[in-house]
């Protein structure tokens, strides 16, 4: 073969610049650590280590996750352990001054140690972790005990017999419950058999309002070319305005747009209809093509309110005929009114109101005592009655929670009605007056508080009266049944806390061994291993070197060198 | 008997014959490093014998010259120009495909599949402390950071897809100027061969031409029997004798692609006619800029795919993210929405001008069909996933559409989100009360149930035909990796046979200095030879003329 010298150039170049891309692969991978820089170098490999990367950052979140489930569950078993010993010292006490031999002085001082002793478990009651506290369920902004030992989150039914899940997910789909109710520590007092508990549990939605509406089928394809100048028009009248459509405007909008017309070029037509006023039909009513193709106009207002008419204006001169614009426009004329709310009723014929019971002082001071949380389109409101108002007849009652809620949410909202009868078959009735926000549907909810103490509190208070009033030993005793009852309980949650610590300890050990593995997997499948790359680096310069070395020689010496 | 000075003929015909040789090798020395040239070599033959009377034999007469010819291997020009064509088209998609992969950035700390991984995570922390706001400042945050992420991704890629277009124009300029030129040369050649003699050097430069031209389009051409010359690009003359058509940018009124960008630029002959191309630098162009088929992946391709992915999440986030309750109790809020609409504005938005600016078409039927209220929610969701790829694979008007979940309940056959307009819902941007972390209105504010079911998206298995979200980029970026490793290799190749042909035209058209030194010092001892010729002509006439007859003198 005959080789020239452009051929040695050009080969001795081609080979160098493989030679220094090699280098230039092996320096990349030295400096960055890297396998990988992109994804064509090797897409299996960076298939894997995105997989791997993502498996991760997800194991790290459980990891986080499990381990802030560990912390909730720490400073849980540590509050209720607390609360146990206290519980503990508190028996101790009360079999000593039940033994009989202590003075009423010396009693008393029991009885203010185990006040002290009361109020620890109110503060561990009340205790908050990262800024929630942990015993108040889902109302974790708000703490379980007020200062005087009583619940300060309504025990409605939900919180009583459906306990509030708290989940951390700490494996894929697997979930885990932290929460811990205050009821399983502290148990309850249920609210004593008041007339209150006569207004039921319940809830209703009601039918929202609607708007005035008309629409119609625009015929898009419809050619009104014939009608320019004349002095046709399209009247739509809104909650009792009329705007005006000028043939004018419905020619101009013709002449500039496409057959079939633009949908837009049509909205605007409507939208720009004014009421001689300046103001436009776009400000009361939306106009708008339905999912279904037809043109409708709905008023912005709601209720019986609320109308849309639409009305066709023939010319005079014979140009448009008003059937020509209806055909065109599609809507028949003819008033569309909105309807009004249809209100929830919320009553149970079952729980009729006995008016015996307002003859009884107590079971009156039961129903200034109670609250019930209403809670109207969203918000929620506790709610108990004034005690100033008089309670001496179902009417009075009426009266009365009817003052509560317009106090709570004034408008008046909700009406309240005595309905049923004649007595002792009356009841109360709850609706509500206005539609929600928006248009939606009303909704009212009527839950009552079914505790305000609880079981631990209540028997201490009791113990403590108890001791003050220097009772007999047999009363004292009873006492000693009383904390063992609380104690047990006590127990049970503390193992039930313990058990899901446990959990997470496994679940942790898991995460942690999973972690090394999927880290050293993730090292092996990204990670540059230096001794070869150095290896290869080093070689690929050898072999650089050579070449630059030959490839010099080669194309150094030429014949002239020779001659002469 | 010869004539006497017939001797002198002869030697000149070798000193003239030398001398052109030695000009022909100077010629070639100049040129030694002229990309193009063919090396040339100076023809000569033994000029016309005298016959010799009586049986004698014949008498040489000199040497003749002949025209210069040029050395060079028009099957191995052929071959070049073939695989220069191949060169150029995967030479574009090796380019453009290593942009995408720069523009993906993955894998790497700051790409997608990063800032979903942290999203998510901040999803987890706001299901553990659903109350906090600062939990639900990153949340916010993480969200923000996605929706910038992805929308950069979607304009980088816009982007870049106008910078092919522009590449594409210089091209097409590129393409014209060298059909002019070849043209033109033409005209050079033909008139001066017309007295049989050869251009070479002129030849020489419209080769050069035609091996440039041949990276950009793929190319044919023939000299015809009366020696015009053709170029032909796709069935249609590039260049006709003295004749050179030229290519056209016409800007596009309508997308190709829904997400392509504004103004690209359809190519097409400067008489109207269709352009059609198969290789080169511009058949790489035009496929990695409109390519979006699985069998053509060029941009378009992986922004629709991009697409696909986020207005997928967008539709899961927002649906699961409707049913919650926000701090406020209030619900029905969107987390994602366009153009920072509030959730109010979008929800008008998509029943009113979803679907191709006007209103979006209810599916609800179609999409429920078959739910049972006895089934678990899980299970519904499933049937429903079903039924929205049913109906849009169906119906070939919704390959681009998408089918959301809106607060009345119903769902919506409308646009598909584009990635670029992707931003978080407003109410969100000025309330952080709104994330909705509860799943139930008496939950509010500890319950973080919602939070976490929108975290669990992450590895909503049936989301994707792909998989997951995780799962889809890898997909997506292993596709890319596999494309641009392909055209990698594929340069590599076309380099190697390329080089080698290049190599063998070398061997045979090259100019070999030491062939030339050695050509020259032949010549130039011929030449010395030839005068010494001369000479010794010279001396024997002298000889005859001064010395001859002298005897007795």
């Amino acid at each position: 073969m005959r080789v020239t010298n452009n051929m040695l150039i050009n080969t001795m170049i081609y080979n160098l610049s493989n030679n220094l891309e090699r280098i230039n692969d092996y320096q990349n991978q030295m400096a960055s650590g890297k396998k990988v820089d992109k994804p064509s170098d090797d897409p299996v490999l960076t298939s894997r280590i995105l997989k791997y990367r993502s498996d991760l950052s997800q194991l790290g979140m459980f990891e986080q996750n499990a381990e802030d489930a560990r912390s909730w569950m720490d400073i849980t078993e540590s509050s209720v352990n607390d609360v146990i010993q206290t519980v503990h010292r508190i028996r101790e006490l009360t079999v000593q001054a039940a033994a009989g031999v202590y003075t009423v002085e010396e009693k008393t001082t029991i009885a203010s140690e185990i006040e002290e002793l009361r109020d620890h478990i109110i503060q561990n009651g009340n205790t908050s972790y990262a800024g929630r506290y942990v015993f108040s369920n889902f109302y974790t902004d708000e703490p379980l005990f007020n200062d005087d030992g009583t619940y300060n989150i309504p025990m409605t039914d939900q919180v009583i017999n459906t306990r509030d899940p708290i989940l951390y997910e700490i494996a894929v789909g697997e979930e885990m419950d932290v929460n811990t109710s205050p009821i399983d520590i502290f148990g309850f007092v249920a609210t004593t058999d008041a007339l209150f508990s006569d207004i039921p549990d319940g809830s209703g939605v009601g039918t929202a309002a609607t708007k005035a509406v008309k629409s119609g089928t625009f015929d898009l394809t419809r050619d009104f070319s014939t009608g320019v100048n004349d002095d046709a028009t399209i009247v739509v009248t809104v909650d009792g305005t009329a705007y005006t459509v000028q043939s004018a405007d419905l020619t101009a909008m013709i002449a500039g747009s496409a057959n079939p017309h633009e949908k837009g070029d049509v909205l605007s037509l409507f939208n720009g209809a004014d009421d001689g006023g300046g103001n436009l039909l776009d400000s009361v009513a939306d106009v708008y093509f339905d999912p279904s193709g037809a043109l409708t106009i709905k008023s912005k207002s709601y209720g019986v309110g609320s109308n849309v008419n639409i009305a066709y204006n023939g010319d005079s001169g014979g140009g448009l005929t008003a059937a020509d614009l209806q055909a065109a426009v599609g809507i028949a004329p003819g008033v569309d009114v909105g309807i009004d709310i249809t209100n929830p009723v919320i009553f149970d014929n079952t729980k009729t109101i006995d008016p015996a019971g307002f003859l009884d002082p107590d079971i009156v001071q039961e129903y200034r005592d109670n609250t019930f949380v209403i809670t109207l389109n969203g918000e929620t409101k506790e709610i108990q009655l004034d005690p100033t108002d008089p309670l001496t007849s179902v009417v009075d009652l009426r009266n009365a929670v009817q003052n509560a809620i317009d106090t709570a949410f004034p408008g008046p909202e909700v009406a309240v009605t005595v309905a049923g009868g004649p007595a002792p078959n009356e009841y109360l009735s709850f609706t509500t007056v206005n539609q929600a926000n928006d248009g939606e549907p009303p909704e009212l909810q009527i839950e009552t508080v079914q505790a305000t103490e609880s079981q631990l509190i209540s028997d201490l208070n009791q113990l403590v009266t108890d001791l003050k009033n220097d009772e007999s030993t047999a009363v004292l005793t009873a006492h000693i049944g009383l904390m063992d009852v609380n104690f047990n309980r006590l127990l049970t949650a503390e193992s039930d806390i313990g058990a899901r610590s446990t959990r997470v300890e496994l679940v942790l050990n898991r995460i942690g061994e999973n972690n090394l593995t999927y880290t050293s997997l993730m090292s092996e499948a990204e990670d540059a291993d230096m001794a070869e790359v150095i290896m290869h680096y080093q070689n690929a310069q050898n072999v650089y070197r050579a070449s630059l070395s030959t490839g010099a020689q080669t194309i150094q010496p030429t014949l002239i060198d020779f001659i002469r | 008997m010869g004539s006497s000075f017939f001797g002198f003929n002869i030697a000149t015909s070798g000193l003239f014959s030398s001398q052109r040789a030695l000009n022909v090798t100077a010629h070639n020395i100049a040129n030694a490093n002229t990309p193009g040239y063919a090396r040339q070599r100076l023809q000569v033959e033994s000029s016309r014998p005298d016959t010799l009377p009586s049986g004698q034999g014949m008498l040489g007469t000199g040497v003749d010259s002949l025209p210069v010819v040029q050395i060079r291997d028009e099957f191995l020009d052929k071959k070049v120009r073939d695989e220069s064509t191949s060169k150029g088209e995967w030479g574009v998609r090796e380019d453009v495909l290593e942009m995408v992969e720069r523009i993906f950035n993955e894998p790497s700390d700051s790409g997608i599949t990063s800032v979903i991984d942290d999203y998510f995570a901040s999803l987890q922390e706001l299901s553990k402390t659903p109350e906090n706001l600062t939990t639900r400042a990153l949340v916010r945050q993480r969200g923000i950071a996605l929706a910038e992420n992805l929308r950069f991704t979607s304009s980088s890629l816009r982007e870049y897809q106008d910078q092919l277009d522009f590449d594409l124009e210089t091209t097409v300029t590129q393409v014209n100027g060298l059909a002019e030129q070849i043209a033109d040369l033409n005209k050079q050649i033909y008139s001066t061969e017309l007295d049989g003699s050869s251009a070479n050097d002129i030849r020489d430069k419209r080769n050069l031409a035609l091996d440039e031209l041949s990276k950009l389009v793929d190319i044919n051409y023939y000299e015809d029997s009366s020696e015009r010359f053709y170029v032909v690009v796709g069935g249609h003359n590039l260049v006709a004798h003295f004749e050179s058509d030229s290519l056209v940018t016409e800007e596009r009124t309508t997308l190709m692609n829904p997400e392509d960008a504004k103004g690209l630029h359809d190519l097409k002959w400067d008489d109207g006619s269709t352009f059609t191309v198969n290789g080169g630098e511009i058949r790489g162009l035009l496929d990695m800029r409109d390519g979006i088929s699985d069998t053509n992946k060029g941009m378009p391709y992986y922004m629709d795919k991009l697409n696909e992915f986020s207005d997928t999440l967008v539709n899961e986030i927002n649906r699961l993210h409707l049913t919650g309750y926000d701090l406020d109790a209030g619900t029905n809020n969107y987390f994602y929405t366009i153009n920072n609409m509030t959730s109010a504005e979008y929800e008008t938005y998509l029943i009113n001008e979803g679907l191709d600016g006007s209103s979006g078409l209810d599916v609800t039927l179609d999409v429920t069909n078959g739910t049972l209220s006895t089934n678990s929610e899980k299970e519904n969701q499933e049937i429903i996933r079903a039924n929205i790829s049913s109906l849009l694979s169906n119906n070939p008007n919704y390959s681009n559409k998408s089918v959301k979940y809106i607060s009345s309940g119903q769902y919506l056959l409308v646009d598909r989100v584009s990635t670029s307009e992707l931003t978080v819902s407003k109410d969100i941007d000025l309330d952080l009360d709104k994330i909705a972390a509860s799943s139930t209105e008496e939950g509010v504010p500890g319950d973080g149930a919602n939070a976490l079911a929108l975290a669990e998206v992450r590895n909503a298995a049936g989301l994707y035909d792909w998989g997951t979200p995780d799962e889809f980029i890898k997909s997506l970026i292993s596709n890319l990796g596999v494309d641009g490793q392909e055209a990698h290799r594929r340069v590599e190749n076309q380099d190697l046979i390329l080089s080698q042909i290049e190599n063998e035209r070398q061997s045979i058209m090259g100019v070999s200095l030491d062939e030339e030194m050695s050509e020259m010092i032949k010549f130039q001892h011929a030449y010395n030879a030839s005068a010494r010729m001369v000479t010794t002509l010279d001396e024997q006439l002298d000889t005859i003329i001064n010395r001859l007859g002298l005897v007795g003198r």
